[in-house]
C-alpha cells in the first residue's frame, strides 16, 4: 500500500516536470502575437531588434554549418545591437528546425539557418510539413562546390585518368559519398551521363567518409572542399562540379572543362549553399525589419575581421554573400534540379 | 619519436595562471556534470564551449580536455551509488560498483574507479605523447569490413555479461541492435520510422540509456527507506547504522586498485587502442575490457556481485580510450567520440583547422594540450576523492527526497538531448520496459550495447557491400578482420569450454 502510495507520487512528480518542460517548449509557439495576433502595433517607429533573435540550427553543434553561423555570430550581433542565440534543433534532416521556423511567431525573433540541398530532401522524400512558400532566403552565405578528391599517392590526377580508368574496369573503384547530399546526386549523374560503373559507397557524416579516404578503403570521395581543408596536405582535387575555379585546391579544375570536348557531358553546379531565412509572413508583414536584417547580415559578412576569422580555417574562398530576392531565387532554384532525379534517391 | 623543443613550449604553453585555474574549473565542471544522470560528457563539454569562446585558444582547449576527461571519470560516480550511470561508458561500471555500494562500499568502490580512471588515462596520455602518429595510422587501416568484425566481436562478448542465462543475453543484444537500426539507413531508405519525423535519427540513445537504468532503478528505491540494503546486516548492526562514509575510505579504495594489476594493463591497452578507432568510443572499450577481464581473471566468476576487480577493468578502459581518441582526434582530425567532436569544433572555432596540418604547424599545442591532461589526470584524483565523498553523503538521504531529485534529473537530462518532448517520451518508455526486464531477469545493459553496436555493425556491412560491389570475401581475408574473428570464437567458445570441463570435473569429484 505504501508503496502505491509512493509509486502514486513519483507518476505526479514526473507528470510536473513533464508539464514544466512542455511549456517551456512550446513557449515560442503556443504564445498568440500581440494580443490580438495582427501587424496592428507595427509602429514604424517600434525599435527593431528589441530583444535577442533565436537563429534555429538544423545541425549539430560543431558541424561546418554551425562553425559558419558561429563564426559569423559576432559580427552579426555587433551589426544588430542584440544578442543571438544559435538554437540547435537536430533531427530529421534539418525537419525539425525548418518546421519550428514555419511555426513560430511572424515577428523577426525567429530566424534559421538553411542548407542546400539539405531542405530539398526534406521536401521531396520526408513529405515535410512545410513547402517554399512558406519561406523566404534573404540571405546567403556559402556556396561549397562539390569536387572530386583523391590521395596525393593516387594514380588518378585528372578527371579523364579516372573516368578511362573505371571505363576499362568496370564496378572495380570505389568511390565514397555523405548520402543524401550533392555528393551523392553528382555520383548519379556522373554514372549516366558518362556511362561509368563504380561502386558508391555513402556515408552518414563527412568524418568517417574522410577517414576512409586517407586510409585508403576508398578510391576517392566525392565532398563540398570546406571540409577537406583540414586533410588538404594529404589529398589533391582532380575536378569540381562549379563553372570557376573558385577553389581552395586552386589546382582544381572545373570538370566540364576536362569532360565538356572528350565525352561531350555538360554537368549542372552541385554544390552545397547555407543561407539564412524567414517565414514568408514575416517577410510581408515587416519589410521594414526584413530589410533590417538583410542589411545587417551583408555587413557583417563583409567585414574584415569574419573574413579573416574565416580565411584560418579555409572557410573565406566559398563566400558567395548575397540578399534579397536575387538570394531568395537562386537558393529555391536549386531544388529543381533535385526534382529531376527524385526517383534515384530512395 | 618526441620533439623535445616543441614538448618544452608545450609546457610553458600550459604552465601559466589562467592555465591552471582552467584545468582546476574545467575539471570541477566535468567531474560535476558527468555525475548528473543524464548529463553526458559530451553535454557538458557542449555547454562549457560557449563559454570558452572568448578564451585564448590554449586555455581554452584545457578547460574543454579537462572537462571531458573530468566527465568521463564521473559518470561512476553515480553509477556507483545509484545503479544510473552518469555516461555510457560507465555502464559496466555499474555491475559491480552499485553491487558493492549496496553493501555499504560506497566509498572504497569510488576510490576504485578513481584511481583506475586516472591510472587509464594517464597511461594512455604518456602513449599518446610517444606514439601519436603510428597509433593513429594503425586506426587508419581499420576499414568499413574491420569496423563490421569489431562490432560483431562486440556482440559476441555482450552475450557472455550481466546475466546467469545466455540465451536471455543474446535475445537482450538483438533486441537493442535491430533498435539501433531505425531511422534513416546509410543508403538513405527510411527504417521503422512510422511516418513519424522524430524517429529518423533513430531512438535516442541517451534517452534509452537514463531510461532503462536510472529511470528503472527509481521503481526499486521508492520501496526501500535507504539506497543502501538494510538486510546486509554487519556484525554490529545494520550497515546503515555503521555506516560512515569518509574520504579515507575512498583513498583505501583508491589502493586497493593496485592488487589488481593485471586488469589495469589490460583495460589501459584495450582503451587506448579502442578509443583510437574513429566512431568506436569509450563505451565498446570499457565493454570489452569488462568481458575480457571476467573471462581470464581468476575472479570472474565474482564479476556481477560487487567484486572490485570489476569495478577497475571498466573504469581504465573508459579512461585510457579518451587519450586514444584525442589522439585520432588530433593527428587526422577525425573525431574518435562524440566528445572529442566538440573539441575539434572548438579549435576550429579559434581558427585552428584540426588535422595533420595542425599536427605539423602546432607541434607545441599539441604538445601542451597532451600534458595537460597527463597532469589532469593527477589533479583529478585529488578533486575526484573530494567530489565522490560529497555525493556519497546523498547516500544518507531518505528515498523520499532522493527520488524526485532524480526524477527530474532523469527528464530534464533526457529533455536536453534534442530540446524536444519526444526525447522524455522515449526516456519514460525505456523506463518502464526496464523494470519490465528487471523483475524477468534480462539484462537491459544488453540492450545498450546492442544499440551501440548495432549502427557501427549496420552501417559498416552496407559500406563493405558498397565498396566491394556485393562481395563480402574481404571479411574473412583481411588480416584485421580474421584477427578479430578468432577473437569473437574465442570468447563465445572459451567459457563453454571452460564451463564444460568445470562439470566434468565436478562430475568426477561427485563420482
Amino acid at each position: 500500500m505504501r508503496t502505491k502510495t509512493k509509486i502514486g507520487c513519483l507518476l505526479a512528480a514526473l507528470s510536473l516536470a513533464l508539464m514544466i518542460l512542455s511549456a517551456c517548449g512550446t513557449s515560442p509557439t503556443a504564445a498568440p502575437a500581440n494580443g490580438t495576433g495582427g501587424p496592428a502595433s507595427t509602429s514604424p517607429a517600434e525599435k527593431y531588434p528589441a530583444k535577442p533573435i533565436v537563429v534555429l540550427h538544423p545541425h549539430g553543434v560543431g558541424g561546418i554549418t554551425d562553425t559558419a553561423t558561429r563564426a559569423l555570430q559576432p559580427f552579426w550581433e555587433e551589426e544588430l545591437g542584440t544578442q543571438m542565440i544559435v538554437d540547435n534543433h537536430t533531427g530529421a534532416g534539418g525537419q525539425i528546425s525548418w518546421t519550428m521556423l514555419r511555426d513560430a511567431d511572424p515577428d523577426g525573433y525567429t530566424i534559421a539557418s538553411f542548407v542546400q540541398p539539405h531542405v530539398t530532401f526534406t521536401m521531396l522524400l520526408q513529405n515535410a510539413p512545410y513547402s517554399w512558400d512558406d519561406f523566404y532566403i534573404f540571405g546567403l552565405l556559402h556556396e561549397d562546390v562539390n569536387a572530386v578528391d583523391v590521395l596525393k599517392t593516387s594514380p588518378w590526377n585528372s578527371m579523364e585518368d579516372m573516368i578511362e580508368d573505371m571505363k576499362a574496369r568496370p564496378n572495380q573503384y570505389s568511390l565514397g559519398a555523405v548520402g543524401r547530399s550533392d555528393s551523392e546526386l553528382s555520383a548519379y549523374i556522373m554514372m549516366d551521363e558518362l556511362g561509368i560503373e563504380f561502386n558508391l559507397v555513402l556515408f552518414d557524416g563527412g568524418g568517417p567518409a574522410r577517414t576512409a579516404l586517407l586510409g585508403g578503403h576508398i578510391d576517392g570521395y566525392l565532398s563540398g572542399e570546406f571540409s577537406m581543408y583540414g586533410i588538404k596536405d594529404s589529398i589533391k582535387v582532380i575536378g569540381l562540379f562549379g563553372d570557376e575555379a573558385q577553389s581552395l585546391f586552386p589546382e582544381g579544375l572545373p570538370v566540364n572543362d576536362q569532360v565538356k570536348e572528350k565525352y561531350g557531358v555538360e554537368f549542372p553546379t552541385l554544390s552545397s549553399v547555407r543561407g539564412y531565412g524567414v517565414t514568408k509572413a514575416f517577410a510581408e508583414q515587416y519589410p521594414d525589419r526584413l530589410k533590417i536584417l538583410e542589411d545587417t547580415f551583408i555587413k557583417a559578412v563583409n567585414n574584415p575581421a569574419h573574413i579573416e576569422a574565416l580565411k584560418a580555417i579555409g572557410g573565406d574562398t566559398i563566400l558567395t554573400p548575397k540578399i534579397g530576392d536575387e538570394a531568395d531565387k537562386e537558393f529555391k532554384a536549386i531544388s529543381d534540379l533535385y526534382a529531376q532525379y527524385q526517383d534515384k534517391f530512395k | 619519436m618526441i620533439d623535445v623543443q616543441s614538448l618544452v613550449e608545450g609546457f610553458f604553453l600550459i604552465f601559466t595562471l589562467e592555465g591552471i585555474l582552467c584545468l582546476l574549473l574545467g575539471m570541477a565542471w566535468g567531474i560535476v556534470a558527468g555525475a548528473i544522470p543524464g548529463m553526458t560528457g559530451t553535454m557538458a563539454t557542449i555547454i562549457l564551449l560557449p563559454v570558452t569562446f572568448s578564451f585564448e585558444t590554449m586555455n581554452a582547449m584545457i578547460m574543454l580536455t579537462a572537462c571531458y576527461v573530468g566527465s568521463v571519470y564521473a559518470g561512476s560516480i553515480t553509477a556507483i551509488l545509484y545503479n544510473c550511470p552518469g555516461d555510457p561508458s560507465s555502464a559496466c561500471t555499474a555491475f559491480d560498483g552499485y553491487p558493492m555500494a549496496k553493501k555499504g562500499l560506497a566509498n572504497e568502490a569510488q576510490g576504485l574507479s578513481l584511481s583506475a580512471s586516472a591510472l587509464g588515462g594517464w597511461a594512455s596520455y604518456v602513449v599518446m605523447l610517444l606514439f601519436m602518429k603510428p597509433i593513429a595510422d594503425f586506426a587508419l587501416r581499420f576499414g568499413a569490413p574491420e569496423m563490421f568484425m569489431l562490432a560483431m566481436f562486440g556482440m559476441a562478448v555482450v552475450a557472455s555479461i550481466g546475466s546467469d542465462s545466455i540465451f536471455k543475453g543474446v535475445l537482450m543484444a538483438l533486441f537493442g541492435l535491430l533498435l539501433g537500426t531505425l531511422g534513416i539507413a546509410p543508403t538513405g531508405s527510411l527504417r521503422g520510422t512510422f511516418g513519424i519525423p522524430y524517429l529518423m535519427d533513430g531512438i535516442p540513445f541517451v534517452s534509452a540509456l537514463i531510461g532503462l537504468f536510472a529511470f528503472t532503478e527509481l521503481f526499486d528505491l521508492i520501496t526501500r527507506e535507504y539506497v543502501m540494503e538494510d538486510d546486509h546486516q554487519g556484525e554490529s548492526g545494520s550497515v546503515l547504522a555503521q555506516n560512515k562514509f569518509t574520504v579515507k575510505r575512498v583513498f583505501k579504495g583508491m589502493l586497493q586498485t593496485f592488487s589488481y594489476r593485471a586488469t589495469l594493463i589490460r583495460g589501459w591497452l584495450i582503451g587506448t587502442l579502442v578509443g583510437a578507432l574513429p566512431a568506436a568510443g569509450s563505451s565498446v572499450a570499457s565493454l570489452i575490457s569488462y568481458t575480457q577481464s571476467k573471462q581470464y581473471s581468476k575472479n570472474g566468476k565474482e564479476f556481477g556481485t560487487g567484486h572490485p576487480e570489476g569495478v577497475v577493468a571498466s573504469e581504465s578502459a573508459n579512461n585510457a580510450s579518451t587519450g586514444g581518441a584525442m589522439m585520432t582526434s588530433f593527428t587526422i582530425g577525425i573525431p574518435g567520440s562524440a566528445t572529442t567532436a566538440i573539441l575539434l569544433a572548438a579549435l576550429m572555432m579559434h581558427g585552428l583547422n584540426p588535422g595533420p596540418r595542425l599536427f605539423n604547424e602546432h607541434m607545441p599545442m599539441v604538445y601542451g594540450l597532451t600534458l595537460c591532461v597527463i597532469i589532469g589526470n593527477i589533479v583529478m584524483l585529488c578533486e575526484g576523492s573530494f567530489f565522490a565523498y560529497l555525493f556519497s553523503l546523498t547516500m544518507k538521504i531518505r528515498t523520499m527526497y532522493l527520488v524526485p531529485i532524480i526524477t527530474l534529473f532523469c527528464v530534464i537530462g533526457s529533455y536536453s538531448i534534442g530540446a524536444t518532448l519526444y526525447d522524455v517520451i522515449i526516456m519514460i518508455c525505456f523506463g518502464v520496459l526496464g523494470v519490465l526486464f528487471k523483475r524477468n531477469g534480462y539484462p537491459s545493459i544488453a540492450i545498450v550495447l546492442g544499440m551501440i553496436l548495432g549502427p557501427i555493425a549496420d552501417g559498416n556491412l552496407i559500406r563493405t557491400a558498397m565498396t566491394y560491389n556485393g562481395n563480402f570475401s574481404v571479411l574473412f581475408t583481411s588480416p584485421i578482420c580474421i584477427f578479430l574473428l578468432l577473437l569473437a570464437l574465442c570468447s563465445v567458445v572459451v567459457p563453454l569450454v571452460l564451463a564444460r570441463n568445470k562439470t566434468i570435473s565436478q562430475l568426477k569429484i561427485d563420482d
